[in-house]
C-alpha cells in the first residue's frame, strides 16, 4: 500500500503577529516555519493507516510526503521523515510563483507518476485558509473524494470516511484510489483504523512526535527534487495578488450598565436575540 | 563562533516541545488537580507517576540523549543539549519535566562511561532503560566545595569495602535504586589518590535515607547515613583513589546545566512581568508605559540575553573539545545572578499578586536562590575564573 501526503509549510501560527505586511507583499523574512497543522494530522492519519497499532508496531506500506517550495522547505519534509514518512518529494519553486490551481496541477502529475492507493491532505492550510487544493486534485485526477474527514476506516478496495456534521456524522464509502482531506478530529484516539489494526486499539491523542533516533535516521531518507515546469503541465499562476493588508486592530468593546441594557443591545443593535 | 542550531537539532527541540505538551504538562496539570502534586513537591506517588513519563522519554530517546554514543546514548552535542534543557526549563513544569532528560539527579551520566563491563551489565543498562534511577553522592555535613576533604570513609575489609559517614543534600536520594558514592579511601591524599567512587545498591544494609526539607519545597533532597555499609570491591569504579578525577568532566557538565536552567527559568518568568506590565493599568495607562517599570524589565532582557549567549558559548566550546572550565564558570556565575535579578524584578512588577502562592513566580523566587551555590558556589567559580586569569 502506498499513501501520498501533501504538506505545506506555514509561518508558525503562534507567532503570526510577527508577520510584516506591505501592500505589495507579505514579508516572510525571519519567520519560523512549521508544517501546516492540518497537514500534520494528514501525516498522522497516513502513518496510522500503514501500521497495525501493536507494540512493537508492524508497518505495511509506504508513506510519501510531497511539497512545493525552495530548498528551505526540505526542513519541513525532514521533519515529516523523522516522524515516520518513508521518503519525500519536493517540487522546486519559490513561494510567490504559486497559487492553489498551479499547486493542484503539479501535485496531480506527481500522484499520477507515483500511483498511490490514496492521497491525504489537510483540509486547508492555516495561512491562506483557502481549502481548495485537495478538492482540485481529486477533480483533476477524476478520483472519488471525501473531505473534512473525522474518521477513516480502511476496507478492501475502499475507505469508510466520516465527517462531523450538525447533529451527527456523515459517512461516505469511497473506492480507492481516492483523495481524502482531514479535519482536527482525525488524530483522536479512535479515529483511524487500517485493515491490520485491532478495533480495540486506541492511539495516543494527537500527532506523534519524532523520537531522537528517528530524527537522526531521517537524514538518510531520500528527498527527490522535481522541477515545477516538468510537473505543472503548462499551467502557470492564475491568481493576481492585488493588495495585502493586515487585519484591522480590534476595536474596543462597549461596557453596559446592567443586564437590561445588555439585553436591549443584543436585541436591537446586534439583533442576536 | 557559531552556536546556531542545525536542522537536526531544531527538529529535536521541536519534538521535545511536542513531547512536553503531550506527555508531561497535561500529566502534571492532572496530578495537581487531583491533589497529588502539591507545591512542586516530590512524593513516592509523584515519583511513580514520573516513572511513566520516564519510560516514554526513554522510548523517544530524550532520556539518554546526553549520554555518549559509546555507551548507548544519543551522544548529542552540548549546544543541542543546551537548547533541549532550556526548552524544558522554560516549559513551566514544576516537577514532572525532571523525568524527561536523564540528567542528574536521577539518570545515567557520562561519568558512567568509567564503569567496567561487569558494572555496566549490572547498573548502566538498568539506568539507561529508566528501570532504575541513581543519585550523585558527594556533599557531606563538613565538606562541600573542598572535595579533597571528604570524610565518608571506605575501608577495605576482605572482598568488601566498609563505608561509614554521611552525605547530605542528595537529590533523588530518597528514591534512587543505586547510589554513586564518593568516599575517602586514604586519608590525607585528597583528590591526588585518596578519593574513590563506588556504585552502592540502595537496599544495602546500613543505609538510612532521610528527607531534607528545603526552601524550594521540592522535597527532593535527602540525607544518607552510611553505617558499616559493606560494598563488594567489584563495585569500585575505576582505580582506587582516582574516582573523583574521572568525575570532574561531568561536574563541568553540571555547571552548564545550571546556567541553562537559569536561562530557561528566567525566560519563563520574564514573560509574566512583561504581560502584567502590558495589561495592568494605573493612573490611566498600562504600568509598562512608565519607565520606572519598563526600564528594570529592559535590564532583565539585557542580562538574560547575555547569560544565554555565555551559556551557549560555553556549550559550543565544549563541543570543540575544550575543557572550557573558565567559560562554564563565567556562564554559571552570571546566569545565577541574572536569574535572581529577573525573578526579583518580575515580582516587583507584579506586586502582591506575585507574592501569592497561586502565582508561579512565588515558587520560582524561592528556587532561584539555589543557583548561586548549587553545582559549585559562585565563590568557587570566581576562584576558578581568577585562577584562569593568572591570579
Amino acid at each position: 500500500m502506498k499513501i501520498l501526503v501533501a504538506l505545506k509549510r506555514v509561518a508558525d501560527p503562534d507567532n503570526a503577529n510577527k508577520v510584516k505586511v506591505s501592500p505589495e507583499k507579505i514579508d516572510t523574512t525571519g519567520l519560523e516555519w512549521k508544517i501546516n497543522p492540518f497537514d500534520e494530522y494528514a501525516l498522522e492519519a497516513a502513518l496510522r493507516l500503514t501500521e497495525d497499532g501493536k507494540k512493537p508496531k508492524k508497518r505495511e506500506g509506504e508513506v510519501v510526503v510531497m511539497t512545493l517550495g525552495p530548498k528551505e522547505v526540505e526542513t519541513t519534509l525532514r521533519s515529516a521523515l523523522a516522524t515516520g514518512a518513508d521518503r519525500a518529494i519536493r517540487i522546486d519553486c519559490t513561494d510567490d510563483e504559486l497559487d492553489g490551481r498551479l499547486v493542484a496541477n503539479a501535485l496531480k502529475t506527481v500522484i499520477a507518476e507515483e500511483k498511490p492507493d490514496y492521497v491525504i491532505f489537510g483540509k486547508q492550510a492555516v495561512d491562506g485558509d483557502n481549502n481548495g487544493v485537495g478538492q482540485m486534485v481529486a477533480e483533476l485526477l477524476d478520483w472519488p473524494m471525501a473531505t473534512f474527514a473525522a474518521t477513516i476506516q480502511e476496507e478492501d478496495g475502499s475507505l469508510l470516511v466520516s465527517r462531523e456534521v450538525d447533529g451527527g456524522m456523515c459517512t461516505l464509502r469511497v473506492k480507492t484510489p481516492a483523495v481524502v482531506t482531514v479535519d482536527l478530529r482525525i488524530v483522536a484516539p479512535e479515529s483511524v483504523y487500517s485493515k491490520l489494526t485491532d478495533k480495540a486499539h486506541k492511539y495516543s491523542d494527537g500527532v506523534r512526535f519524532a523520537a531522537l533516533p528517528a530524527i537522526m535516521k531521517a537524514k538518510k531518507k531520500p528527498i527527490d527534487v522535481k522541477a515545477l515546469a516538468d510537473t505543472a503541465g503548462g499551467v502557470t499562476i492564475g491568481s493576481n495578488y492585488a493588495n495585502f493588508e493586515a487585519p484591522a486592530a480590534r476595536a474596543a468593546g462597549v461596557k453596559v450598565e446592567d443586564v437590561a441594557a445588555l439585553v436591549d443591545k443584543l436585541a436591537n443593535e446586534a439583533k442576536a436575540i | 563562533m557559531d552556536f546556531s542550531l542545525d536542522e537536526e537539532s531544531k527538529l529535536m527541540v521541536e519534538s521535545l516541545k511536542k513531547f512536553l505538551a503531550a506527555e508531561v504538562l497535561p500529566v502534571e496539570a492532572d496530578l495537581k488537580k487531583r491533589g497529588i502534586l502539591v507545591g512542586g513537591a516530590m512524593t513516592r506517588e509523584v515519583y511513580d507517576e514520573g516513572a511513566k513519563i520516564r519510560a516514554k522519554a526513554v522510548e523517544a530517546g530524550f532520556y539518554t540523549a546526553h549520554v555518549p554514543e559509546a555507551i548507548g546514548g544519543g551522544g548529542l552535542r552540548h549546544v543541542t543539549l543546551t537548547a533541549m534543557r532550556e526548552t524544558i526549563a522554560m516549559c513551566g513544569s514544576e516537577m514532572m519535566a525532571v523525568f524527561v532528560m536523564g540528567d542528574p539527579p536521577m539518570g545515567p551520566t557520562a561519568m558512567l562511561s568509567m564503569l567496567n563491563d561487569v558494572q555496566k551489565d549490572k547498573y548502566l543498562h538498568k539506568l539507561m532503560s529508566g528501570e532504575w534511577t541513581t543519585c550523585f553522592c558527594l556533599t557531606e555535613p563538613n565538606v562541600g566545595s573542598d572535595v579533597g576533604a571528604l570524610e565518608l570513609m571506605a575501608v577495605r575489609d576482605g572482598d568488601d569495602y566498609v563505608l561509614n559517614g554521611t552525605k547530605i543534600f542528595i537529590s533523588n536520594g530518597l528514591f534512587a535504586d543505586v547510589f554513586q558514592v564518593f568516599a575517602c579511601t586514604e586519608k590525607g591524599k585528597g583528590m591526588g589518590g585518596g578519593l574513590s567512587l563506588f556504585m552502592v545498591d540502595g537496599d544495602t544494609k546500613g543505609i538510612t535515607r532521610t528527607l531534607m526539607k528545603s526552601m524550594g519545597g521540592d522535597d527532593f533532597q535527602a540525607e544518607l547515613n552510611f553505617e558499616d555499609v559493606r560494598v563488594p570491591a567489584e563495585n569500585l569504579v575505576g582505580q582506587e583513589g582516582y574516582g573523583f578525577l574521572g568525575a570532574t568532566q561531568w561536574l563541568s557538565g553540571e555547571r552548564l546545566m545550571m546556567s541553562t536552567q537559569a536561562v530557561g527559568l528566567a525566560e519563563y518568568s520574564l514573560k509574566f512581568g512583561v504581560e502584567w506590565a502590558q495589561t495592568r493599568k494605573a493612573f490611566g495607562k498600562p504600568i509598562g508605559k512608565y519607565q520606572g517599570v519598563s526600564f528594570p524589565l529592559a535590564d532583565c532582557r539585557i542580562q538574560l540575553d547575555a547569560a544565554r549567549a555565555l551559556t551557549y558559548q560555553a556549550a559550543w566550546k565544549l563541543d570543540q573539545g575544550e575543557m572550557a572550565m573558565q567559560d562554564l564558570a563565567v556562564a554559571k556565575v552570571f546566569a545565577a545572578d541574572m536569574l535572581q535579578k529577573v525573578v526579583d524584578t518580575v515580582m516587583q512588577t507584579l506586586g502582591g499578586i506575585g507574592y501569592m502562592t497561586d502565582h508561579p513566580i512565588e515558587r520560582i523566587y524561592r528556587i532561584a536562590r539555589v543557583f548561586r551555590f548549587g553545582g559549585g558556589t559562585s565563590e568557587i567559580q570566581r576562584k576558578l575564573i581568577a585562577k584562569g586569569m593568572g591570579l
